[in-house]
């Protein structure tokens, strides 16, 4: 854990743009998860990258989750997001309503897709390393990764330079 | 970035949302979430007005990156991009060389028709319904058949989704005659109710992503099959796949099955793989064959397929670098048009058999597969041999020639 936990949580707080008692139990239930597949003997060549999968795809369903409670209790916040954090900066503001759109986009893609695109584009694992963990081949981690940019870019394309989307 | 280096305002803007995500100050993971046998103190606490200067500092590089990754031209990605074009296609047309054959192949979803370059014949199949028709032009006869679950099947988008379950790598270029040079991809996969292992070449026009030629080296093939001359979406009507008998043209009627072989006739027909069966031997041409078994029972088949039903058998002379010359033999359990064969091979295995006796007999196949269709396969390529099963027992054997 200590030299995984940080990379673990980066992904994260990076998925949820928080890094409050939510972050907290998606890291926990990350390693839980982590600890039982091992002790199933499952074969891993590489843990960080496993981690890391198993961060990212908690963290995006924990994404989806909140956006569906939203979308049942007609939250007023369209971005679906935590509000916890307080303003930040005018600078910053373009670049994190870009990182909540990317966020909900990642959402609203299949799992795998976002999983993939999570590892290699945002978490910088390499193709090798991101296919073992997902467990698949190299080839079929370049198929997900082409659909999941053609569905985000589209889904980015409604994206308003305002900072607010349009559906 | 923009479309003069290729990137468009959608790519763009997923371009600055990865760097914008990567750039995301993150706060040190919180000591509690640690084990207390792992912790050892305090962590070092990154001052937040560092981290902003490492962010800015590091963005260029961070753009570039994402832009980098977004032109990857690996092969799985540049693959991937032909995989996507192909699904969105409905139709396309080839010309498919297999050996001294050359045919016209059309597709439009899962109908496929074959039509011969010398216009002799033409094949239609149509899965939804089940079924073949084979048309002769020359003795103006329409044969209608049940599709064999076993039939060689050539959907081009199954052969591209289940490569992408398979390595692929790059491969040679290919220079067109007009001197256009297409980039090249090599993979394994497998083709037709068998799973047949098949090698394939696939070259592409990098300009649509879609393929423009294509070569499958099918395990135990003696050429590979080449298909030239791709092309996608072109017209291609749905009247050409419509079932019809053509004005002065007879439908096929089967013949009456004759008596099936007494035991003692069928003793003398013994499968030998490697060899042939009976007298008949493997390279045999088509009027050796004739001269020990008589002329074939069925008038519409290919001057390739030597046919008699009444005994379960079927015989294809196939062979390319000897064109015309024994290379497979067939023998099948009853259906409506054909008594069961009643030979057995060397090894005493006949229709009916079970798994484990035909295992007793060869030993472990060297493949096994079980179909969709609920029938199951055993295959000893080096000898030649595959046996169909249908719940547990055996329906169809099939002995080829081995190199």
């Amino acid at each position: 854990m200590r030299q995984h936990g940080q990379g673990v949580w980066a992904v994260i707080v990076r998925l949820l743009g928080e890094d409050g008692h939510d972050a907290a139990d998606c890291f926990q239930q990350t390693f839980l998860q982590y600890v039982a597949q091992a002790e199933r003997g499952q074969t891993v060549t590489n843990p960080g990258a496993l981690l890391k999968r198993i961060a990212a795809t908690r963290a995006i369903d924990l994404v989806r989750r909140r956006m569906r409670e939203r979308s049942r209790t007609s939250d007023s916040n369209p971005d679906g997001f935590s509000s916890a954090r307080s303003a930040p900066p005018e600078a910053a503001m373009e670049a994190e309503e870009l990182r909540a759109a990317l966020r909900l986009a990642l959402a609203k893609i299949p799992e795998d897709q976002a999983t993939a695109f999570v590892l290699t584009a945002i978490e910088d694992v390499s193709y090798e390393e991101a296919a073992a963990a997902m467990g698949v081949t190299q080839n079929h981690l370049g198929v997900l990764l082409f659909r999941a940019r053609k569905a985000l870019q589209a889904k980015l394309s409604d994206y308003a330079p305002e900072g607010r989307t349009q559906r | 970035m923009n479309k003069e280096h290729g990137v468009g305002p959608a790519e763009d803007k997923l371009v600055e949302a990865i760097a914008a995500m990567k750039a995301m100050p993150v706060s040190p993971m919180p000591q509690e979430l640690l084990p207390v046998s792992e912790s050892d103190g305090p962590q070092r606490i990154l001052a937040p007005r560092w981290v902003v200067q490492f962010v800015l500092a590091a963005s260029v590089a961070l753009v570039v990156g994402g832009f980098l990754w977004m032109q990857s031209t690996d092969s799985a990605t540049a693959f991937a991009q032909v995989l996507e074009e192909v699904e969105r296609t409905k139709s396309f047309r080839a010309k498919v060389t297999d050996g001294p054959r050359t045919v016209m192949m059309y597709q439009l979803e899962d109908r496929t028709r074959f039509v011969e370059m010398d216009g002799s014949s033409e094949t239609l199949c149509l899965p939804t319904d089940n079924v073949t028709i084979q048309v002769d032009h020359h003795q103006k006869m329409v044969k209608r058949t049940t599709n064999e679950p076993d039939r060689l099947s050539m959907d081009v988008r199954r052969i591209f989704r289940e490569l992408a379950s398979a390595a692929v790598k790059s491969g040679e270029e290919y220079t067109a005659p007009s001197g256009k040079q297409y980039r090249g991809l090599t993979g394994r996969t497998t083709i037709g109710v068998n799973k047949t292992p098949v090698e394939v070449d696939v070259w592409f026009d990098p300009d649509v992503n879609l393929p423009v030629r294509m070569q499958l080296r099918i395990e135990g093939a003696e050429n590979p099959v080449l298909l030239e001359e791709l092309q996608f979406d072109q017209p291609v009507y749905s009247e050409q796949f419509q079932y019809k008998v053509p004005p002065g043209y007879r439908e096929y009627q089967h013949p009456p099955l004759k008596q099936p072989l007494t035991a003692e006739e069928a003793e003398r027909i013994v499968l030998k793989p490697g060899q042939g069966i009976g007298e008949v031997k493997f390279g045999m041409n088509r009027a050796e064959v004739i001269a020990i078994l008589g002329e074939p029972e069925s008038s519409m088949t290919s001057e390739y397929i030597l046919d008699y039903p009444s005994w379960g058998l079927q015989l294809q002379l196939v062979g390319h670098q000897q064109l015309g010359m024994l290379g497979i033999i067939k023998a099948n359990s009853k259906s409506q048009h054909r008594n069961p064969f009643p030979g057995q091979t060397e090894e005493g295995i006949k229709i009916g058999s079970t798994r484990e006796e035909i295992i007793a007999a060869y030993g472990q196949p060297e493949k096994s597969i079980d179909s969709e269709q609920s029938a199951s396969y055993l295959s000893y390529p080096w000898k030649g041999l595959t046996f169909r099963l249908l719940e547990g027992k055996l329906d169809d054997i099939t002995v080829a020639r081995t190199p």
